[in-house]
């Protein structure tokens, strides 16, 4: 149930990886279309997020709900789904970001409720 | 008198009516109109009217007795012919000429010199238009744009985000496939050598949707099936120009 909808994000143009990462920072579930090295994806993606919601809990800025990472070659976004799980997408640098970050938005319940 | 042709700007037909006269005048041009009773123009820079002609049956108006007729309401919808007014866009060149050419013929707003009247009046200054290109719109901008009747919302945007906006709808869903659109439009026309888009539109049974570049950003526009596209053309054409990303 988890691997379509996390497939749909492959057909938004630029997307080349959608992966759910529990907070151990093990991948539950992906979807990549080309060479994205999902397991070094997963580990750092926990790490990132979590010290980006640390920051936002100590500067009293509530809870973090997307966190964009732009890079050279594209970006990367990565969203909080639950306690336990996050999810990341990876992008080339055709991606329209304003489109991704919409669809991530659209279907994150979907994506919780298929966990 | 024979102005500059200017670039072709739009045809608005009996702009009164539908409360849209002072929209018109959002531009740097001149407004070539008919109302049935007589011809003349007005010379507009950007909102504010230099200078003015009418002639009719009983005789020619200069400067604010010109605006006063050609701007007279039309009466009731029996009986009475309807107004047409053609938009010209003019650069910075052929405004000057044209102001030359109506300072010259004593049309400025400022003195207004009724009936026949040779004599010129002392030459106005007219007021320079602003070449400002500010990094947002500002919010009149999209507020001239929200009050077009038929437009359901309006939107700047930029990289397939939501700058700034007015009216009802999920912005951010609109920036995202605007871009879309933008990116497909702009492909097209780059595979098929057409140079760059001025403007997108996308018509459906029940609405329209523009996109238009504007400065630093792009204007996604939605309207309902009834909108008048030739209006919001003119208009976002004006806006363009006014924003120094018309061509």
């Amino acid at each position: 149930m988890l691997k379509p909808l996390l497939e749909e994000f492959l057909r938004v143009e630029g997307v080349s990886a959608a992966v759910v990462v529990g907070r151990d920072g093990f991948v539950i579930e992906s979807a990549v279309s080309g060479k994205v090295d999902i397991e070094a994806l997963g580990a750092m993606a926990s790490t990132g997020l979590g010290t980006s919601e640390a920051m936002g809990n100590t500067l009293g800025k509530g809870e973090l709900s997307q966190m964009l990472v732009e890079l050279e070659k594209g970006p990367i976004i990565l969203a909080p789904l639950s306690a336990d799980e996050l999810i990341a997408l990876v992008a080339d640098t055709t991606a329209n970001i304003g489109r991704i970050r919409y669809e991530l938005k659209k279907n994150k319940e979907r994506i919780v409720a298929a966990l | 008198m024979k102005l500059p042709a200017g670039a072709e700007g739009g045809v608005v037909i009996n702009p009164q009516k539908e409360g849209m006269l002072q929209y018109l005048m959002a531009f740097k041009g001149a407004i070539m109109i008919d109302s049935g009773r007589g011809k003349g123009f007005i010379l507009t820079c950007n909102g504010t009217l230099v200078a003015a002609y009418f002639k009719d049956r009983h005789g020619i108006y200069r400067g604010e007795s010109a605006v006063q007729n050609l701007m007279a309401a039309p009466g009731s919808d029996a009986g009475l012919p309807q107004q047409n007014f053609v938009m010209r866009v003019y650069g910075d060149e052929e405004f000057t000429e044209a102001l030359a050419l109506c300072t010259k013929g004593g049309l400025l707003i400022e003195p207004a010199v009724p009936q026949e009247d040779n004599s010129a009046p002392p030459s106005t200054t007219a007021p320079e238009s602003s070449r400002h290109t500010p990094t947002f719109l500002e919010e009149s901008t999209l507020t001239k744009i929200i009050s077009q009747p038929g437009v359901i919302a309006v939107s700047a945007f930029y990289e397939g985000f939501p700058v700034q906006s007015l009216g009802e709808g999920d912005f951010e869903h609109v920036a995202a496939r605007a871009e879309d659109f933008l990116r497909a439009g702009t492909r097209l026309a780059q595979d098929m050598n057409l140079g760059k888009p001025d403007q997108l539109i996308l018509e459906t049974a029940e609405n329209k949707f523009i996109i238009a570049p504007c400065g630093d950003l792009f204007l996604c526009i939605i309207t309902r099936a009834d909108a008048q596209l030739g209006l919001m053309r003119v208009l976002i054409r004006s806006i363009q120009i006014e924003v120094g990303s018309g061509t």
